[in-house]
């Protein structure tokens, strides 16, 4: 295909380079320099989306970030990316690009249909019809999910890479335009480090596409030229193709880069984005401003474009967007779009205002060229499926809101709108300053400075170059000023007279009035949202802006409103009677636009780095040894140790069996291990627990509960006493952190008359349980110390030489057989591991893993705090009141433990179930009902937090949470499943040697 | 991790349940100057107030863990 559109010269385009893409299955050319936008325009694609709900063809409308329309699903496979602007991917070598929401393709659309029964789809159809009863969602589903989808995400996983850089400045310029350039010129001259970001791949914003000169030479020119300046200076940072997304506190600020999007497949090396922290003394916002539609009868039609970004297509890319156009304004701006169009070889056939005498510089100029303005009127009507064919205009009435006289056509493929500009207020209303209403130019302003920060060009409401370029030196300077450095804003650069004319003279008319009953005015073109929608949304009291935003989806397209937001307002403003301000808008949410979840984790990929591992010191030999692993807080711990074709629950029974009939061992390193000492280590103690410690003589250990002041279980733990002011605390492997936490808490903010140091050593001790009827054989060949039971009774320890380790042994027990557990330094723990499987060969040693110490200890009915507790339950509701100190004055938790409600006799209390099925293991979390078989919401009195097949019981055993529970034993209770209604007994939470004999044996 | 600060602990034997109550789950939601406690929990370890503007989320005064609330214009100080 040939470049019909293509002019011969002009713009910025490399001609010599010609770039081969493929759009919708077609190969096209294009040029370098180009983006997809103006190469299909080049080509005289007109037609480029269907739209959300009517499936309305559609055309490019704008030039840059703003664009509703020509939404890209870009690329293929895993590298596919959805709804990407064309008016913002560089052309490269192979690009391949579809278009979206259009099955079988833009020409032929079977959604199409739904603009025949638009009727049936009115604002607030998706709102009103999904809210209840969930059935129609269920129906409606299918159908609107198919037609409506905008892009599709990948289905493979992002072969990319990417990074995130932090980074430190005095002066951060966002957006280098003519404004942004001389903030960064006169900023960077004093020596300031200087952060310079823009969203394109050169700078000069506006300035590419004019034609308005800048000290003597084009402003592309004078943009490169200063930008060379820049690059030369060593504390200055450039940044293009760079969008600053975000806005946040003290001057924080987020910046996607796109590094190696704009390159063909074979050259894209290293981190494809790369995202910037950046944390700026002081900020200059350059970000400029977006022209606004006008609100139209059939202004969707393929072929309606902002005038501004038209004239960009001419001026830069030397491609004409239409052959020949009426422009339609409210204000002077789009006259120089008009006369650019014209000087680009496209024939201009009137200029339609809507004020009633249009006068200024660039009025004067158009009609001195012999370009027809047809004053104090509007577009009606515009005509043409796939592209504009023709506009009726029509007189305006004095007031606007009527149109009337005689109808003239005229014959056209382009219509260039502009309704005024909206400044690009994004980042400013981010950082906290509340925009400001301007009557004059009829849309919001930044407001005051919240943060360090200054607001310049475009998006401070100026339009004229010089202002620009004035505004903008002056708060470079100002900026690093006050950033410490000694700084000037210098002499501005001369430009030609009319250009520093930025006046727009602009008369809103928000909705322009047709004499066509039910022409659709759109003021949103990617969500498809009308004037009219509006109207019904005022109507049944969507009233405030909020809620207008949700039930029309106005602005809530993937380019969140930039187009439609204004108007959108204004609308709602005239229907209540209203200034726009006190209609208000709704919150400018970061992102600015749609930022890749890659770019977002950064180099923080794959099972390592998201979430760091914590290994103990045996993980290797577990690994060695068919472990099957499962994460318990950031730990690996085995859940089991598979034999060759054996199942998981094989191996559990199996552990669980080995246990209980002679000895098995288990790495416990991961348990929390707090080293506690000081003079008021004892004292500190007794307020933490809920039972007593000041009483435990040195050399025992004692068991504890942990409370939260509202008496609710937070840890346990078993505590040994190391000497008179020293504790070793051991904690549940994932409340670690929190309970260190927590006594530094109490420490340091109310007790701070007591001297307690608290220090962490988890990871010094690794731990190994020896549990089973032979524990104590199997240990005593190991060790010199007298492991008898009176030498060594229950609830004791001692320091000794285990396997010529210097160790310290526990007579501890989780699994309610005869126990120790030896805790030494980390580095030997793998030689003592060893040395316990050698010397318990004899014995048919196992070791075993977490899942056959929960099935041992539910045997036994011991809790694990946060399965059997859920943050409401106390100790009394665990049975265990035993725990709880009567003695003590006071500790943390003995008030709330006397709270009504915590009193309460219908509280959830953990008793046992069996099920009437042996074999029925329960679904852990499943709901205990009185009434089963209730329609839903079906009551609940309980729950079951623990469920296993306990082989030493030779059945399946659980521990439960249910109203009144202690009192309720040998009931049957209901536990209603997704297919069945499962019965079960409550008993005795204790299932296996209730008298504990084998723990003190 | 910060929570309001300045919350004294009732005498646990003479608080009512109303009292304790409120103690235990009734905190403050200012727009505008809020008195907070944080916890350096990666670091230092250490515990120390803040008086933050909850609006514009401005550092207006940190200080000690035992320390008063200092005076600040748009906040009450309390002890
Ligand atoms: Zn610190």
């Amino acid at each position: 295909m040939t470049q019909a559109f293509r002019n011969a010269d002009g713009g910025l385009i490399d001609r010599g380079t010609r770039i081969n893409f493929t759009y919708d299955g077609q190969r096209y050319q294009g040029n370098a320099g180009d983006t997809l936008a103006s190469a299909l325009l080049a080509n005289g694609v007109r037609l480029v989306g269907r739209s959300f709900k009517y499936h309305r063809p559609r055309g490019i409308v704008g030039s840059g970030a703003e664009e509703p329309n020509a939404l890209i699903q870009l690329g293929e496979g895993a590298l596919t990316e959805p709804n990407t602007r064309a008016t913002q991917i560089e052309l490269f070598e192979g690009l391949v690009a579809n278009s979206q929401n259009a099955w079988p393709g833009v020409g032929f659309d079977i959604g199409g249909i739904n603009n025949i029964v638009s009727k049936v789809i009115p604002a607030g159809f998706y709102y009103k019809t999904f809210m209840w009863p969930a059935k129609s969602w269920m129906l409606y589903e299918k159908f609107i999910r198919g037609a409506a989808g905008l892009g599709k995400a990948p289905t493979e996983p992002d072969p990319d890479i990417y990074e995130k850089r932090r980074v430190h400045c005095d002066v951060l310029v966002v957006g280098a335009g003519p404004a942004g350039l001389a903030a960064a010129r006169a900023a960077g001259a004093s020596g300031a480090r200087i952060i310079l970001a823009d969203e394109q791949s050169g700078f000069g914003g506006s300035l590419l596409s004019s034609k308005a000169t800048v000290d003597g030479k084009s402003g592309a020119q004078w943009a490169a030229d200063v930008t060379q300046e820049l690059a030369g200076q060593e504390e200055v940072r450039l940044l293009p193709r760079t969008t600053v997304t975000g806005y946040y506190d003290h001057n924080f600020l987020v910046a996607v880069e796109r590094i190696t999007d704009h390159l063909p497949f074979a050259d894209r090396k290293g981190p494809r984005q790369r995202v910037w922290k950046i944390r700026a003394k002081q900020v200059i916002l350059a970000t400029g401003a977006i022209e606004r539609p006008l609100v139209f009868a059939e202004n969707d039609r393929p072929g309606v474009m902002l005038a501004d970004a038209a004239k960009t297509y001419v001026n830069r890319f030397g491609a004409r967007p239409g052959s020949r156009a009426v422009v339609f304004t409210n204000n002077d701006s789009a006259y120089r779009a008009a006369i650019d169009a014209a000087d680009g070889g496209i024939h201009v056939v009137a200029i339609v205002d809507l004020r009633a005498k249009p006068e200024g510089t660039f009025v004067r100029q158009a009609r001195d060229r012999g370009i027809e303005v047809i004053a104090n009127s509007a577009i009606t009507a515009v005509k043409g499926a796939k592209q504009v064919s023709e506009v009726d205009v029509m007189t305006l009435s004095d007031d606007g809101t009527s149109v009337s006289g005689g109808r003239r056509s005229l014959d056209c493929d382009l219509v260039m709108m502009s309704g005024g500009w909206n400044p690009t207020v994004h980042l400013a209303s981010q950082s906290g300053a509340k925009t400001v209403w301007d009557d004059t130019l009829a849309t919001f302003l930044p407001g005051e400075p919240k943060q360090a920060q200054r607001n310049v060009g475009g998006v401070a409401g100026q339009f004229g170059l010089a202002a620009c370029l004035e505004s903008g030196a002056s708060a470079g300077a100002g900026a690093a000023l006050d950033a410490g450095f000694d700084a000037q804003a210098g002499k501005t650069p001369a430009i030609e007279a009319g250009e520093g004319d930025g006046e727009l003279n602009l008369r809103p008319i928000w909705t322009v009035p047709s004499d066509r009953k039910g022409a659709k005015r759109f003021h949103d073109f990617q969500n498809d949202v009308t004037a009219a929608d509006i109207a019904l949304a005022h109507r049944e009291n969507y009233a405030s802006v909020e809620h207008f935003k949700r039930y029309t989806t106005t602005g809530m397209g993937t380019d969140q409103g930039k187009t439609s937001n204004v108007n959108g307002l204004a609308i709602l403003a005239e229907l209540r009677n209203e200034p726009v301000p006190s209609v208000g808008h709704t919150t400018f949410r970061p992102f600015y636009t749609a930022v890749t979840v890659g770019a977002l984790a950064g180099n923080d990929t794959g099972p390592q780095l998201l979430d760091p591992v914590r290994k103990t010191a045996m993980h290797t030999w577990h690994e060695a040894h068919g472990a099957h692993f499962e994460d318990v807080g950031a730990w690996k711990r085995p859940y089991c140790y598979l034999r060759e074709g054996e199942s998981v629950k094989q191996a559990v029974d199996r552990e669980t069996l080995a246990t209980r009939t002679s000895v098995a061992i288990l790495d416990a390193s991961t348990l929390g291990k707090i080293d506690i000492q000081g003079p008021d280590a004892a004292e500190f103690l007794d307020r933490i627990y809920t039972n007593m410690f000041s009483s435990l003589k040195v050399g025992s250990c004692r068991y504890g509960f942990m409370c939260k002041d509202d008496g609710m279980v937070f840890d346990d733990g078993v505590t040994a006493r190391i000497g008179e002011n020293r504790f070793l605390m051991s904690t549940t492997t994932g409340g670690a952190p929190n309970v260190l936490n927590w006594l530094e808490e109490w420490l340091q903010t109310e007790w701070t008359d007591l001297e307690v140091y608290c220090t962490s050593v988890t990871t010094q001790w690794a731990a190994i349980a020896i549990a089973g009827p032979n524990s104590r054989r199997l240990l005593s060949e190991l060790t010199n110390v007298d492991l008898s039971n009176d030498a060594f009774p229950f609830m004791t320890w001692q320091d000794g030489d285990v396997a010529g380790i210097p160790s310290r042994i526990f007579r501890i027990s989780f699994s309610g057989e005869t126990g120790f557990e030896v805790q030494c330094p980390a580095s030997y723990a793998m030689a003592l591991w060893r040395a316990l499987m050698t010397a318990g060969e004899k014995f048919n040693i196992m070791p075993y893993g977490t899942e056959a110490m929960h099935v041992l200890r539910a045997e036994k009915g011991f809790v694990i705090v946060g399965q059997d507790t859920d943050g409401t339950t106390t100790p009394h509701d665990l049975g265990m009141s035993w725990i709880v100190s009567k003695k003590k004055d006071d500790f943390l938790g003995k008030r709330g433990l006397a709270r009504p409600d915590t009193l309460r006799e219908d509280r959830k209390q953990l008793v046992g179930l069996i099920t009437d099925d042996p074999n029925e293991v329960i679904p852990e979390g499943a709901h205990i009902s009185p009434e089963p078989h209730a329609p839903p919401p079906v009551p609940m009195e309980g729950w079951v937090s623990s469920s296993y097949y306990s082989p030493n019981c030779g059945r399946s055993i659980a521990l439960a949470l249910i109203q009144r529970g202690h009192e309720r034993m040998g009931e049957s209770v209901a536990i209603p499943l997704e297919d069945k209604v499962v019965r079960a007994k409550i008993v005795s939470s204790v299932f296996f040697d209730e008298e504990g004999e084998r723990l003190r044996g | 991790m910060a929570a309001q600060a300045h919350i004294a602990r009732p005498d646990p034997h003479t608080a009512s349940d109303k009292e304790w109550g409120e103690y235990l789950f009734m905190r403050k939601n200012p727009k505008g100057v809020h008195f907070e406690r944080w916890f350096h929990a990666n670091g230092c370890r250490k515990w120390f107030h803040m008086a933050r503007h909850t609006v514009s989320h401005e550092i207006l005064a940190i200080y000690g863990i035992t320390e008063p609330a200092p005076k600040l214009d748009g906040g009450e100080g309390t002890s």
